[in-house]
Parts: structure tokens; C-alpha cells; sequence
């Protein structure tokens, strides 16, 4: 029988877990918990468990987003961004990370798993100093 | 002046500074999760073609970027499977990976003649930069069946035992097989020396080579004048399969520059042997299912396309025409593994090299049983035509009286001739390395031979009397050979002359 990958079990939790009732979970990951230990592969459960949160964020259209800045930022500006990132990506909800990097200098960079906006002075030097030579 | 210098570098770069406009741009990224042996497994890159190139955002220990690429081969659900080249070792896990928007392109152009270049084009002999207009996309469509004409020009080898029996035309692919140390490469390098003055651009691909077998290759083409209008592509051993593996296509874009432009060029492949084994490492790392002797699927149509491309353009698109040489390394003289059948299929013909030959002295150690061209004799000139059309068949006879002579003593009068002049033959076939011979030095020679004019000489003086004959030929010959070479034909009157020369010739030679 061929290997069951990391992403088929991942798969596999989540149309039982979003399919199933409040009281009928706990029972499910019981289940699936003992399927993993009985087959000796409880290691892979880290993994198993990242790649069924991406799907769950996936499936309800949930993004996380990873804004990047030199200095702390102001709620109410971090707010408005928010608000602003999530109509702008047509998201249902956003999930924002932050992240301080005096290394970034100033400015911000946004990041998103198959996008980024790199707004950093230390991008616009690096652009000035590719320029100049 | 001196003293203005620095000034204008400053004003210079003030302008610069003042011109700089910031841009902030969204960027289609992806972030690499795992690396390793040179492939790169990606997240992101959701709207990433295949064969895209990328680039990976690393920099080295002085903060610096260095410019690293890849190339997308794998495209799954949730993630992209890459092949990176160069310093794949400043790549890790989380390293952003930005999508190009462009097929994998190399530069092409005239300007790559008397280059040696890695497999993206970068230069590597340390001549500079190499300053070229146009680039081309390393895979591309092979011209489709109306745009070619058939092969109707010969491409000179300037070996006498390929140029008579497996005449190669332009636009032809004929495979070099054969063990290691069969004298492979050697064929190669002769037909690119013997390419100078003929207008044909080539192209040497060295695919998994030992960086010092390469050097030498380079030293002696330049010894000869040959690099002039040689490129060299090098994706050598010490380099990642990557790189093998885009070598040769790579190699073919440039050639295909000449191609498109109405010229003659030529391509050698050394080897495509080296070449399925990088792939076959790129494809089981990225975990493509393995096949028969654990290559993938597709390793046939990673040769078809690439041979595929080899051709002769009609006149509409300009005539050009790109001849390819790959070169097959066997283990055992065992032509039946996999990748040699492959090749044999796809090429119009096969040179095999023999050990045993080669041990005997009989260098180039070409097979002419197994030995054919299925395309070329109709580009031959009709002048080579005339001799080596009996040379082929005195030959095969010869071999098959010779397995049945070697059982007695007791032969006829006219066996013991076909004998005698078999020996010769197979004689003047010998050949030197690096010492090519023009088409009508060749045709002289067979026409000695065939016409009974060497039945005198003893087996061992062949050799003495072919290079006495050529110094005396290139002094006194010149009005015939100029006729012979501008026809291309060796008619009754001059077939006279000829023979009549050779006559006059041993005379003296035997006093």
C-alpha cells in the first residue's frame, strides 16, 4: 500500500472534524490520536496539525498576514490597516502578526503567503545602491 | 583632467540620487520550506508558470545580494518544487523566492563566438562580459515538418572513414557511441577543427566533464584557430545536476541564433549519457516516480526535444541549418541500455566506436558494420560519391573473406587480391588525431586505392606513401583540385588527369 502523506491525514481530520457535531469531536480525535500512536507515526503529528490549521484558515477565508516594522505601531493606525488589508484582500477576517525589525530601518512590510510588500528604506537603499553601481 | 575626475564621479552620482524615484511594488513571493542536493521546495508562488525562472532574495556575509536562480520544474497544490543554480549553499529554509515572470533565457548572438560560458551564459574564461542584444528561452518549439527541407549539403568531418561511408549533411544528427576511451570526443574536436573557413558556427557542450579534460579541449581548439568561431558551454562535474541539465538546451539556443539567421551551425553534446543521469537525480529528488534503470517517464522526450531542434530550414525562413552531434558513452560496448537505444531511435544514424579496434591501431576505432548515416549520403559530393561507393563494398567483402580466409592457406588468385586490397583499405582509413583532410585529399586517396594504384606497396609503407602523396599533391595538384572542389564532381577528363598524376607520382616515389 502506498505511503499516506502528511497533507492526506491533514485532509483526512479535517473532513471528519468539519462534518462532525460539537459532542461527536472529542470521540473523532480519540480516534485519530490512537490511529497514530497504534501506527507508530505520533511524530508527524506537528506537521499534521500545522497543514490542518492552514486548511481550516483556507476554507473560512481567513488570512494571515505578517506586518513587518521598524518601530512599534500606533493602534488606531494598526487598525485602520487592518480594516483597510482586509477589504483590500477580500478576506472574511485577518489574522495580523507583528513583528518589530529595527534592521528594516523604516517603514513596513507586509507579508502574506504568496505576496509581499516590501516598503522597508532598507529595500529603497539596496534599489539606490543597485542603481548607483 | 586627472583633477576634474572625481568631480564628475560625484556629480554623476548626485544626478543618480536625485533622479532615484522609491517604488513600492507588490511582489509574487513564495517562501522556501525545505532545501536540499539543489532542489528547493517552495510555498507561495501561486501563480508561478512552469519552466518560470526565479529568484531566491539571498545575500552574502557582507550583506550584499548575490543574484541566485532556479527554475520551476513541479508545480503541486500547495507547493512548487525548483532547481537552483549557483550558490544554492546562501539558500535556506524561509529565504523569499520571487517569481520572474519569464522563461529561463540565455544571451545569443554573435559575440558568444571564441566564448566559454557556464550553462546560464555567464561568461568563464575571464574575458569580460559578454555584450549581446538578444536573449532566447533554453526550451523552445523544434520548426515543424513544412518549414525543413531535407539535408542537401555535407558537413566535412574531415576524417576519411566518416566523410567516405557515413557521410554526415547538415542539418543531420548523427550519434558518436561507444565505450569510454574509444576516441569519442576525438572525432568531435576533429570535425570542429576541420570546420574553419566553412562558415559553420560551433557549439561544444560539455555536460559532467572534468574541468581539466574541458581546459585542455579549449587549449588545443585555440592551438588550431578553431575557437574563433567555437563556443563552449560548460556545465562540468563540479557543478549541480541543475546545471547539467539545462546545459544542452541552453547550448542549442545559442546555436539556434545562427540557425534562425540563415547560417550553418554545429552542436556536440559530450555527453547525453551524463546528461540523463543529472535528470534522472533532479526528477527523483523531486520525488517524480522512477522508471526503468530509476529514470523517469519522460527521459525519452528529453532527448526527442532537444535533438528535435537539429535541422535544415527551408528557403523561406532562410536556408539555415544546425547539425547535432550528440555523443553517447556505453558501458561494455553494450548499445542496447536504455538511454543508447533512445538515442539510436531518435538520431539519424550512429558512428560506433570499438575498443578492440581502437587496441588494434586502427584509430578512428569506427565500426563500419554497425557504423550508418541514413540521411547524409544524399549531401555527399558526387566526386566522393564515385570512390567511396566501392570502398564500402570492397570493405564488406574483405571482412567476410577475412573471418574465412583465417581458417586455410588454400586461396584463389582473385581472393588473395580482394584480400590484399582490403588490407590497404583498412590501412588508409587510419588517421591521425587533429589532422583532418580536405574532400578532395580524401577523394585523391580513395581513388588511388580503389583504381589498384597501391597494389604495390607493402601494407606497412600506406602510411609513408599517403603523406609523401599529399606533399606532393598539395605542390603539384592545385588546377585539378581546384576543379574537383568547385564541381564537386570528378568527371571522365579529370578522373584522366588525376590518374595520370598518381602514375608520375609513384614513379618517383618508388625510386
Amino acid at each position: 500500500m502506498a505511503k499516506v502523506i502528511d497533507q492526506q491525514l491533514a485532509e483526512v481530520l479535517y473532513q471528519l472534524t468539519n462534518q462532525a457535531k460539537d459532542k461527536e469531536l472529542a470521540g473523532l480525535l480519540d480516534k485519530f490520536a490512537n490511529y497514530l500512536v497504534s501506527s507508530g507515526q505520533t511524530q508527524r503529528w506537528p506537521v499534521i496539525a500545522d497543514l490542518y490549521r492552514q486548511k481550516w484558515l483556507n476554507r473560512q477565508g481567513i488570512l494571515e498576514v505578517e506586518i513587518i516594522c521598524a518601530r512599534p505601531l500606533d493602534q488606531n493606525y494598526l487598525q485602520t490597516l487592518t480594516d483597510e488589508l482586509t477589504k483590500l484582500l477580500s478576506a472574511s477576517q485577518l489574522i495580523v502578526k507583528t513583528k518589530l525589525d529595527p534592521e528594516i530601518l523604516g517603514g513596513m512590510i507586509i507579508r502574506l503567503p504568496d505576496r509581499l510588500l516590501d516598503a522597508s528604506y532598507r529595500r529603497q537603499l539596496r534599489n539606490l545602491q543597485a542603481n548607483l553601481l | 583632467m586627472s583633477d576634474q575626475q572625481p568631480d564628475i564621479i560625484i556629480e554623476e552620482l548626485r544626478r543618480k540620487i536625485l533622479q532615484f524615484q522609491p517604488e513600492v511594488k507588490v511582489e509574487k513571493v513564495g517562501y522556501v520550506v525545505k532545501i536540499s542536493d539543489g532542489i528547493a521546495i517552495i510555498s507561495g508562488l501561486t501563480e508561478v508558470m512552469a519552466s518560470e525562472m526565479i529568484d531566491f532574495e539571498v545575500f552574502d556575509d557582507q550583506a550584499r545580494p548575490v543574484l541566485v536562480r532556479g527554475v520551476v520544474l513541479n508545480l503541486e497544490d500547495d507547493q512548487v518544487g525548483a532547481i537552483v543554480f549557483g550558490r544554492g549553499d546562501l539558500v535556506s529554509a524561509g529565504t523569499v523566492v520571487k517569481s520572474t515572470g519569464r522563461i529561463l533565457q540565455v544571451p545569443v548572438g554573435p559575440q558568444l563566438s571564441g566564448r566559454v560560458v557556464n550553462a546560464l551564459g555567464e561568461p568563464l574564461d575571464g574575458q569580460g562580459a559578454i555584450k549581446t542584444e538578444q536573449f532566447y528561452n533554453i526550451e523552445r518549439v523544434a520548426p515543424g515538418v513544412m518549414e525543413r527541407q531535407s539535408v542537401n549539403q555535407p558537413l566535412q568531418t574531415g576524417l576519411k572513414a566518416i566523410d567516405s561511408m557515413i557521410p554526415i549533411g547538415r542539418g543531420q544528427r548523427e550519434l558518436i557511441i561507444g565505450d569510454r576511451q574509444t576516441g569519442k570526443t576525438a572525432i568531435a574536436m576533429d570535425t570542429i577543427i576541420n570546420q574553419k573557413g566553412q562558415d559553420v558556427h560551433c557549439f561544444y557542450v560539455a555536460i559532467g566533464q572534468k574541468e581539466s579534460k574541458v581546459a585542455r579541449l579549449v587549449a588545443k581548439l585555440k592551438e588550431f584557430g578553431a575557437m574563433d568561431y567555437t563556443t563552449v558551454i560548460v556545465a562540468s562535474a563540479a557543478e549541480t545536476a541543475a546545471m547539467s541539465y539545462i546545459a544542452p538546451y541552453a547550448g542549442c539556443a545559442m546555436a539556434e541564433y545562427f540557425l534562425e539567421n540563415g547560417q550553418d551551425a554545429l552542436i556536440i553534446y559530450d555527453d547525453l549519457s551524463k546528461h540523463a543521469v543529472a535528470y534522472r537525480e533532479i526528477s527523483l529528488l523531486l520525488r517524480r516516480p522512477p522508471g526503468r534503470e530509476a529514470y523517469p517517464g519522460d527521459v525519452f522526450y528529453l532527448h526527442s526535444r532537444l535533438l528535435e531542434r537539429a535541422c535544415k530550414l527551408n528557403d523561406e525562413r532562410g536556408g539555415g541549418s544546425l547539425t547535432a552531434l550528440p555523443i553517447i558513452e556505453t558501458q561494455a560496448g553494450d548499445i542496447s541500455a536504455y538511454i543508447p537505444t533512445n538515442v539510436i531511435s531518435i538520431t539519424d544514424g550512429q558512428i560506433f566506436l570499438e575498443p578492440d579496434l581502437f587496441y588494434k591501431g586502427l584509430r578512428p576505432a569506427i565500426n563500419a558494420g554497425l557504423s550508418v548515416s541514413r540521411v547524409g549520403s544524399s549531401a555527399q559530393t558526387k566526386a566522393m560519391k564515385k570512390v567511396a561507393g566501392k570502398l564500402r563494398l570492397e570493405l564488406a567483402q574483405f571482412r567476410e573473406l577475412e573471418a574465412f580466409a583465417s581458417f586455410g592457406s588454400d586461396l584463389d588468385e582473385a581472393t588473395k587480391q580482394k584480400l590484399e586490397l582490403g588490407r590497404r583499405l583498412t590501412e588508409i582509413l587510419k588517421q591521425g588525431q587533429y589532422q583532418p583532410l580536405s574532400m578532395v585529399d580524401q577523394v585523391t586517396i580513395f581513388y588511388a586505392a580503389i583504381n589498384s594504384r597501391l597494389a604495390n606497396i607493402p601494407v606497412d609503407k600506406i602510411g609513408q606513401w599517403e603523406k609523401d602523396w599529399l606533399d606532393y599533391w598539395h605542390n603539384c595538384g592545385q588546377a585539378i583540385a581546384d576543379s574537383i572542389a568547385e564541381s564537386g564532381q570528378l568527371d571522365d577528363q579529370l578522373d584522366d588527369q588525376l590518374g595520370k598524376m598518381i602514375d608520375d607520382f609513384q614513379v618517383g616515389w618508388q625510386q
